[in-house]
């Protein structure tokens, strides 16, 4: 647990499992993963498409049903909420919302941008005129006119969409807020204006984000800690400002080397790609997942499967080099838990 | 942009403006037809050709059967709307349920939906209607209740698409319940092609009510339906062919104008079919 000095953080995820399929011979989307956030906090959470960072999000939301592990929200058990009664639940559902990747398919083609937002408050039992106030409060805040309340999805372009998704999130003034690739499908302009709007909202209502992304030029602006998922697991977690500047994974360092670089005076000659797709989760390789594209592979590594440990203060890695280099020089971490 | 897509389509043009006529003509029957279609018989007149006085002839019992054929409209019409709407309401519950749901429910229903499918329709609502005797209100449950099966698969097909977007799962998150989330968020997005469906099951239904009548079990003499005319006409078929053709046009007509229009209508919704405009984006 953390220590005296620190607050309880306001999402702790420990040791969540989510497999799909048979028992005998599940799929591991996501195996055994740990973090916290706290409150006014971003976490970023990257890796490639198919690493599991979405089915983690969506297990947070209980969208997905977790198979192992637990999920505190300030403290409170919400790894299955099956057996909370309905108000519970409903209260529960008003403090983690989120963001969808996709603008065109999360928005009901059917109904109007003010069903949208009303139709949530109504649900979480506000009254009429309060429900129009909030709604006119949320679109100013998010960027749309409210005088096009009427106008329905189709209606819209990408941008305000999201604009939209992001209004709804907030609707029911929740503490935390699940991004999930929430600016990918978007033009850079657009991303940019999104990320700002994220970012405004979060100093205003003091939200916390789980931000989940493949792209790490979009979490370098966003996120106060970074994790990095590799088929289920996570392999790296810091600040975000140790895993860009001294990233000690191998496959961090090659997806921060697959950042296009704008200046081409700036670009190194030793740009590091990682060959070959990432492996199918329904047969992972031996020991270290990530042994097959690891240009730095030991004979341990496809043995010997390592485990997340600090090597810094807040720093976690999973990687027999960069435990090996901690053994010698930190000692035994001392946390149990992701900084 | 829409009114001129509607246009666009000969099938939807063709098949709504007999179907509007049709309705129309079931509406204002009392003011079209030149007779009474019941109580105007006069034995005098008794089986005349076409023609004269008569514009379509005249029946056993002396009737216009030109009335007759306007007022059968009603018949017809109201069956395949309640028929239809009775239909409606159950394949797009259970199809929903089964939908969405899933697992248990899902099994029930379809197993429900296939033993429906593998009965013929017209055999099922003989033996109601052989259960609760003829009428036109047993005629409207005996038909309004074997015939779900499709409207049940298309739905639960389209539920299963539509409960893996992103909007449902945002509604999940939101706090919705199960039932609301089927009613309210998903089923609008559904109703095209059940409009579809509808329609072409009219159609049937209009049908299946002239089978019906014809075999004695529908709307019962002196009503008039296109069915029972039919029925009482066919021993006459060389004496007074006027008797069976007439009726016959009309169910013929009417049942392609339905027939077109659910194939108009598909066209219009599906953005997949050829010629198909941008209003599959509304939908």
């Amino acid at each position: 647990m953390s220590a005296e000095n620190r607050e309880a953080p306001l999402l702790e995820v420990s040791d969540l499992k989510v497999h799909f399929g048979e028992a005998s011979a599940p799929v591991k989307a996501v195996d055994g993963v740990s973090f916290s956030i706290g409150r006014g906090e971003t976490l970023g959470l990257v890796g490639e498409s198919g690493c599991g960072k979405t089915t983690t999000g969506m297990a947070i939301v209980n969208l997905v049903k977790s198979t192992g592990g637990s999920i505190l929200f300030e403290g409170r058990e919400i790894t299955s909420i099956d057996h909370l009664s309905r108000a519970e639940q409903l209260q529960l559902r008003s403090q983690i919302q989120i963001v969808f990747q996709d603008p065109f398919s999360s928005l009901n083609p059917r109904m109007s941008l003010f069903q949208t937002l009303d139709q949530p408050l109504k649900i979480h039992g506000m009254a009429p005129q309060d429900r129009r106030e909030r709604i006119d409060m949320l679109l100013d805040r998010v960027g749309l006119n409210p005088a096009h309340a009427s106008r329905y999805a189709h209606e819209f372009s990408g941008g305000q969409r999201q604009r939209i998704g992001i209004a709804r999130a907030l609707a029911l003034n929740p503490k935390l807020i699940i991004c999930d690739e929430a600016v990918s499908a978007l033009d850079v302009s657009i991303q940019a204006q999104i990320i700002n709007l994220l970012i405004d909202l979060q100093e205003e209502f003091g939200l916390s984000y789980l931000f989940i992304s493949h792209d790490l030029a979009v979490v370098e602006h966003l996120a106060d800690r970074v994790a990095v998922m590799y088929l289920g697991k996570i392999i790296e977690a810091a600040r975000y400002d140790e895993v860009f500047s001294a990233p000690k994974h191998p496959y961090t360092r090659a997806l921060l080397s697959s950042i296009p670089v704008p200046d081409p005076k700036g670009r190194g000659e030793e740009r590091q790609t990682i060959k070959g797709e990432m492996p199918s989760p329904f047969a992972p390789p031996s020991g270290c997942h990530f042994h097959p594209r690891c240009p730095v592979v030991m004979a341990k590594c496809k043995v010997e499967r390592p485990s997340l440990e600090f090597v810094d203060e807040e720093h976690q890695v999973s990687c027999h080099l960069s435990t090996k280099q901690a053994d010698t020089s930190l000692g035994t971490p001392k946390k149990g838990e992701l900084a | 942009m829409m009114l001129k897509s509607i246009f666009a389509h000969k099938n939807l043009m063709f098949g709504g403006t007999i179907v509007v006529l049709v309705v129309l003509m079931a509406i204002a029957a009392p003011l079209l037809a030149p007779f009474d279609p019941v109580f105007d018989a006069d034995l005098m007149n008794s089986e005349m050709p076409p023609g004269g006085e008569f514009l379509f002839g005249t029946d056993t019992n002396g009737r216009d059967v030109l009335s007759r054929v306007i007022h059968g409209a009603r018949i017809s019409l109201s069956v395949g709307l309640v028929t239809q709407i009775l239909n409606t309401i159950i394949g797009v519950s259970l199809g929903l349920v089964a939908g969405y749901m899933g697992r248990f429910w899902d099994d029930l229903i379809m197993g429900l939906t296939n033993i429906m499918l593998s009965i013929p329709v017209i055999v099922f609502a003989l033996a109601i209607m052989a259960a609760l005797g003829p009428g036109l209100i047993n005629l409207f449950i005996a038909l309004g209740l074997t015939n779900w099966a499709y409207t049940c698969r298309i739905t639960r097909a389209q539920v299963l698409s539509d409960k893996k977007k992103d909007y449902v799962k945002a509604a999940k998150s939101l706090g919705y319940s199960r039932a609301s989330i089927m009613f309210t968020q998903i089923m609008p997005n559904i109703l095209g092609p059940v409009l579809v469906i509808a329609t072409l099951g009219s159609a049937e239904a209009i049908l299946l009510e002239a089978a019906l009548s014809f075999l004695g079990l529908g709307a019962q003499p002196p009503t008039p339906s296109w069915g029972g005319m039919l029925s009482s006409a066919r021993d006459l078929l060389f004496v007074a062919p006027w008797l069976s053709i007439f009726p016959g046009i009309a169910i013929f007509v009417t049942v392609l104008g339905f027939n077109m229009l659910g194939d108009g209508l598909r066209d219009l919704l599906d953005p997949k079919s050829v010629g198909a405009t941008k209003l599959g984006g509304v939908r």
